[in-house]
């Protein structure tokens, strides 16, 4: 224990920042997210806007389980949550914690770039700054960053090519089109029966190429729509991995007003 | 026939002048036992690795520079915080004192220097943190410090900001604060409701002022229960004699204090149970294969006095191998100091052999000269023969790059050849010389004449059995070695040294309880840079390492130039604020607002541990240190309470009258405002910059060397570092960091990946070394042939058996080569007699009598060096050594049951082919092979 971390006097700042709770809110997000990618061909468009209808929902309910595995090797956390997800000008998703005990009850309302936490430990409501969407959700989310999956379209932030295709998948590859695309490429495998992502790759330059797979697999109904029941990302640099299971999901469903309300979403 | 004449020669010779033998024989006993007494132990892993290795010489180069990079560690429990505290200054004291212990130690590190964080406190804390220090510090009154605490943390909770209560740096900086604010809350309380006497309210405001400047001084865990200390030794690791009594003074300097209890780990308690696991696994697996070996040389032998003297033999021949180890390579180490066990295992065999032969040709009433010449005549051969493999196989070794490994090959090659010379020269010249008396069984009479002994007949009926049934046999051995061919590839390396050593040791349980308790692996990484800023970045880099928990360097004690100058800015705007200007006027209205803020802080202690939960699980620092000063707590449950510190003080602080608690509040307030203000402004004062001069001198040795032109930084792993590949990319990650990038573990990884690659290698030269050996004994393609098939069976066998029981390390990695020098031994003394014996005319051998008398020499051998190495396989306590012994008690067990069931069949078949052929009858192959 060397004397810094004793003295510093206001270091705790770096434990109660927003970026836990709110980024977890955005992996919750993960199974629910538009898939919506843009295409720089024409046939790239036509995939992703498939995909796009098909995970396009007014309002979903999902329950889900995320299990990190740290990359130090220490023992993996496992959480439990019931999101909510709006569809609207803004996005809108409430995450409440089911598990485990230490945190049962702690919710998370994002609306747009606003989030506000409710801790039930001591009944209080705080509202969280916006934050960078760039940032590691290595805290909570695992290896999940905010802005992988993180309700913005595929479409926004990168340019598609059809690299090439087999008879059961498409091989996309996206080239980041701003400063604000969290990777400088990405590559999609979509099936083309199920018009889903079988697999989401990564790549940033500072870290050497591609560093993080996603996975999408055991895909089943839910509630009429086939969604992937296991997504696993992977840090192939670091060697750790999250995985989210999807346990429940139905969508277009009707949400109480409340779900959504600051003043209320706690109650 | 010249050999066969020249053999029956020295046998006849040596039962000529049997005296003569012995006396020379004693000479050369008594020199090895002189050299014996001479002989050292090494654990020291850099010596064992090539000498141009940057880890090793980086190991060594910091050994020398810092005089020790090694730390004895302990853990102290007390009845309560502060007599933990006591006891561990106390022991402190002692150790640095006592007459057994003060030359041994070079520091202590306990708490923090005191002096050192009065006067540098603010220039360590981060550029970033220092402004809110400077909102917290603008008054140095209770509340509105309090309420500029609670405004911080909770703005800091949410602000946004990226950074989340994750990775180690974050857990250790949450639960150093939470530590401070709950003694903050503990000692206010106790201030409050403590004498109120002007002196006792100064030392509560001195105690309160420091809990909130600087937090626990001291290393606890999160519960507050445990401390752990660390004590730098004087001497290198590699001094045993300090090493020992050191540990042994802490230990006694430790019962000596009452009231607490002491655990000791780090290098030096592992060295040293590295050092007592050596001895014994030195001594009693030799001890206890040597009993064992005596009771089956009872129920098998007739003449009990051979047995003995076989012993006698084979003692002294590892007596002669010990006085040359003792001059060759002076030391023995972690893979060397199974040679003894080895040796009464294999050397046992030479004695066997020759005794038994003996006595059944002393039966036919021969002279012992005759008996001597023709037991030397028939079976001096082939233990040769197998000596000579088994001693290619160990020599073979000395061309390793592995220092460990050549010194071993040297040490059991050697060892081979001289229990094969004691067991031709001193066990024949003591059979000659107390003959005893022969009954008619050969044995000597006496007390034990009539018990029963063993005739092994069982395995050349196997043998025979197996010849008969050949096609069955060899169906059966081809599936199991299929079978086996399909789990040989879930074998396993082991590259953690912790796993190596002695398990179940103090210092590994002691290891185990700091991992729990503070999160912290003893196990160091090293690295050194030539001045201070090189060590800054270097230490920057390795943080990004996999499994760092933590990195520590001079450089986190003296920062940079441009870090020191914008921290100066802001250090001065500290000291310029008045911080008792705004007197604070105390009434019941202000103890109302300070039992609110109370509150305050502890909702946001608890929402600070919530968010730790979700990040870093349940099980973290900082959630089990609210659990510990506060209570558990689950969501809106609330569980069991902890020590409720916030709550008590607020509760203390609303008991009673207001007025009065005002007057009290108000006592406190005015002295430690006045403490406060003074400590800030030491910290503030002179806008000096920090150098390296100004650090406390145990700091300073610690991580820069005498001379000053090393820096050491010092890497702790997490303690979640465990398995194969985790080791392997925590070595990878440093050496790619910084090549020479050191420490026991780096170690461990560097000497298992040469052991891995040169066991692959010398197994293949084995192997080829092996097949010129028998191609040259047999001198036949075919012979060779009906040795080698069973052989790699039996090979392929003890591969796909040995993942059920455990994984390969960097000492039974040497199991390879010695199966195969050791296990071709069983299938060249079955051919040997099976082409000794008279085929019939039709080509056919009775194998049953064929191999009666070799059957029991082979059983015999191969029980005794299954015991030889199962003694080391149940009895050793390093894991390495005892992995070893199973390795080769499974290698050897399937030699045996491959020469008695394969070879057997093998053979049979090839000479009825060879029968139908035509050409030659099998009996003339054989008699020309022979």
């Amino acid at each position: 224990m060397n004397i810094i971390e004793r003295i510093g006097l206001s270091r705790f700042a770096r434990a109660g920042r927003k970026g836990p709770a709110a980024r977890l809110a955005a992996v919750a997000v993960l199974s629910l997210v538009s898939m919506a990618a843009s295409f720089a061909d024409e046939k790239g468009g036509t995939i992703v806007r498939r995909i796009d209808e098909l995970e396009r929902s007014s309002a979903s309910r999902s329950v889900m389980e995320m299990t990190v595995n740290p990359s130090d090797g220490g023992s993996s956390r496992t959480f439990s949550v019931i999101s909510f997800e709006k569809d609207g000008p803004a996005e809108l998703s409430h995450i409440e914690f089911a598990a485990p005990r230490s945190v049962k009850g702690l919710r998370i309302l994002t609306k747009g770039k606003d989030s506000w936490a409710f801790f039930p430990s001591t009944g209080r409501v705080r509202k969280i700054a916006g934050s960078s969407r760039s940032g590691s959700v290595q805290g909570v989310g695992g290896d999940f960053s905010y802005d992988d999956l993180g309700g913005g379209s595929w479409a926004d932030d990168y340019d598609f090519n059809l690299l090439s295709e087999t008879s059961d998948a498409w091989f996309l590859e996206g080239t980041r089109k701003s400063a604000d695309s969290a990777y400088d490429s990405v590559k999609l495998t979509v099936d083309k029966k199920l018009e889903l992502p079988l697999l989401a790759s990564f790549a940033k330059a500072k870290e050497g190429g591609y560093y993080k797979e996603l996975s999408f697999s055991n895909h089943r109904d839910f509630g009429g729509r086939i969604r992937a029941g296991e997504m696993l990302m992977k840090n192939t640099k670091k060697g750790s991995s999250t995985l989210v299971l999807l346990e429940e999901a139905a969508f277009d469903v009707a949400l109480e007003d409340r779900l959504f309300d600051p003043s209320r979403f706690d109650k | 026939m010249k050999l066969r004449e020249t053999l029956e020669t020295t046998g006849r010779m040596i039962a000529r002048y049997p005296v003569f033998v012995l006396a020379v024989s004693a000479v050369l006993t008594a020199l090895g036992i002189f050299g014996a007494s001479r002989l050292g132990m090494e654990t020291d892993l850099a010596k064992l690795l090539p000498g141009d290795n940057p880890a090793a010489q980086s190991y060594t180069a910091i050994n020398d520079a810092f005089k020790t990079s090694s730390v004895l560690v302990a853990v102290v429990e007390g009845m309560n915080r502060e007599s933990t505290i006591k006891a561990a200054e106390t022991f402190s004291e002692r150790l640095k004192s006592d007459p057994r212990t003060a030359s041994l130690v070079k520091s202590t590190r306990l708490s923090v220097n005191k002096e050192f964080v009065d006067r540098w406190g603010l220039m360590l804390v981060d550029e970033d943190d220092l402004p809110d220090n400077e909102r917290i510090l603008r008054s140095a009154r209770l509340v509105p410090l309090l309420t500029a605490v609670n405004d911080v943390m909770e703005e800091k909770l949410s602000d946004g900001d990226d950074e989340e209560v994750e990775g180690p740096e974050g857990e250790d900086d949450a639960t150093a604060m939470m530590t401070r604010f709950a003694l903050f809350a503990r000692d206010l309380r106790s201030a409050i409701e403590g004498p109120a006497d002007p002196v006792s309210t100064q030392k509560a405001a001195e105690v309160l002022a420091d809990d909130f400047l600087v937090g626990d001084r001291y290393l606890f865990d999160p519960e507050g229960k445990n401390l752990l200390m660390t004590i730098s030794p004087t001497f290198d690791i590699g001094d045993r004699e300090s090493l020992l009594a050191l540990l042994g003074g802490a230990r006694d300097i430790a019962d000596g204090i009452e009231g607490a209890s002491f655990a000791f780990s780090g290098d030096v308690a592992s060295e040293a149970s590295e050092q007592e696991a050596i001895n014994a696994d030195v001594f009693y697996p030799s001890i206890i294969s040597l009993v064992i070996l005596l009771v089956l040389f009872f129920f098998s032998f007739h003449n009990l006095r051979a047995i003995m003297f076989a012993t006698i033999a084979l003692v002294a021949g590892i007596v002669l191998d010990l006085g040359f180890a003792a001059v060759a390579v002076g030391e023995l180490n972690m893979i060397t100091s199974s040679f003894g066990a080895l040796l009464v295992g294999l050397g046992i065999d030479f004695g066997i052999h020759i005794a038994i032969r003996y006595e059944m040709i002393r039966k036919s009433n021969s002279s012992p000269e005759d008996a001597m010449a023709e037991t030397f005549g028939v079976i001096v051969l082939p233990v040769a023969i197998g000596a000579v493999t088994t001693s290619i196989a160990f020599y073979s070794l000395c061309f390793s790059q592995t220092v460990g490994f050549r010194q071993f090959g040297l040490i059991a090659g050697t060892g081979i050849l001289t229990t094969l010379g004691a067991a031709m020269t001193i066990l024949p010249a003591l059979l000659v010389v107390f003959p005893g008396r022969q009954t008619a069984e050969g044995g000597n009479g006496g007390l034990f004449a009539k018990r029963r002994v063993l005739g092994y007949r069982g395995v050349s009926r196997a043998a025979a059995f197996s010849a008969r049934h050949r096609g069955a046999v060899l169906a059966v051995a081809s599936a199991v070695t299929v079978c086996a061919a399909f789990f040989i590839p879930k074998n396993r390396f082991e590259y953690d040294m912790r796993k190596m050593g002695p398990q179940g040791t103090e210092a590994q349980k002691t290891d185990e309880l700091i991992g729990e308790l503070f999160g912290l692996s003893t196990w160091q990484a090293l690295a050194t840079a030539p001045d201070l800023e090189s060590a800054r970045e270097l230490g920057e880099r390795m943080k990004d390492a996999p499994f760092i928990r933590r990195v520590e360097s001079l450089a986190d004690y003296v920062p940079s130039r441009t870090e020191q100058e914008s921290r100066l800015a802001i250090i001065e705007r500290i000291g310029a604020n008045d911080r008792l200007s705004d007197p604070f006027e105390w009434d019941g209205a202000a103890v109302a607002i300070l039992a609110n803020e109370v509150r305050r802080l502890e909702m946001n202690v608890i929402e600070l541990g919530d968010l730790a939960a979700a990040s870093l699980g349940e099980d973290s620092m900082p959630v089990r240190s609210r659990t510990a000063m506060i209570r558990e707590i689950f969501g809106a449950e609330r569980g069991k309470s902890g020590e409720e510190v916030y709550t008590r003080l607020a509760d203390a602080i609303e008991a009673g009258d207001a007025g009065a608690m005002a007057r009290r509040l108000s006592a406190i307030d005015d002295d430690f405002s006045a403490e406060l203000d003074r400590r800030v402004s030491s910290m503030t004062a002179g806008g000096k910059h920090l150098t390296e001069g100004d650090l406390p001198r145990d700091i300073l040795d610690d991580f820069r060397s005498s001379s000053g032109d090393r820096y050491l930084i010092v890497a702790q792993p997490s303690r979640g570092l465990s398995g194969d590949d985790a080791i392997a990319r925590f070595s990878d990650g440093l050496v790619a960091v910084d090549r020479t990038a050191t420490g026991t573990l780096l170690l461990g990884v560097e000497l298992s990946r040469e052991v891995l690659a040169e066991s692959r290698t010398f197994a293949i030269v084995v192997g080829i070394l092996i097949l010129i050996t028998l191609f040259i004994s047999f001198r036949s393609a075919g012979s060779v042939l009906i040795c080698v098939v069973p052989f790699f069976m039996s090979i392929v066998w003890t591969f796909g058996i040995y993942p059920f029981f455990g994984r390969f390390g960097i000492v039974n990695a040497l199991s390879l080569p010695l199966i195969l020098g050791v296990g071709i031994d069983y299938a060249v003394h079955f051919l040997s007699a099976i082409k000794d014996a008279s085929p019939s005319g039709c080509g056919r051998i009775d194998l049953d009598s064929a191999l009666s008398r070799t059957g029991k020499a082979v059983a015999l051998s191969c029980l005794t060096t299954t015991i030889g190495f199962g003694s080391l396989a149940f009895a050793g306590r390093f894991r390495g050594i005892a992995d070893l012994g199973m390795t080769l008690l499974i290698g050897i067990t399937c030699c045996f049951v491959a020469a008695v069931f394969v070879l057997p069949a093998i053979e049979s078949l090839v000479r009825e082919k060879g029968s139908r052929g035509g050409n030659k009858s099998a009996a003339e192959d054989i008699k020309e092979a022979i």
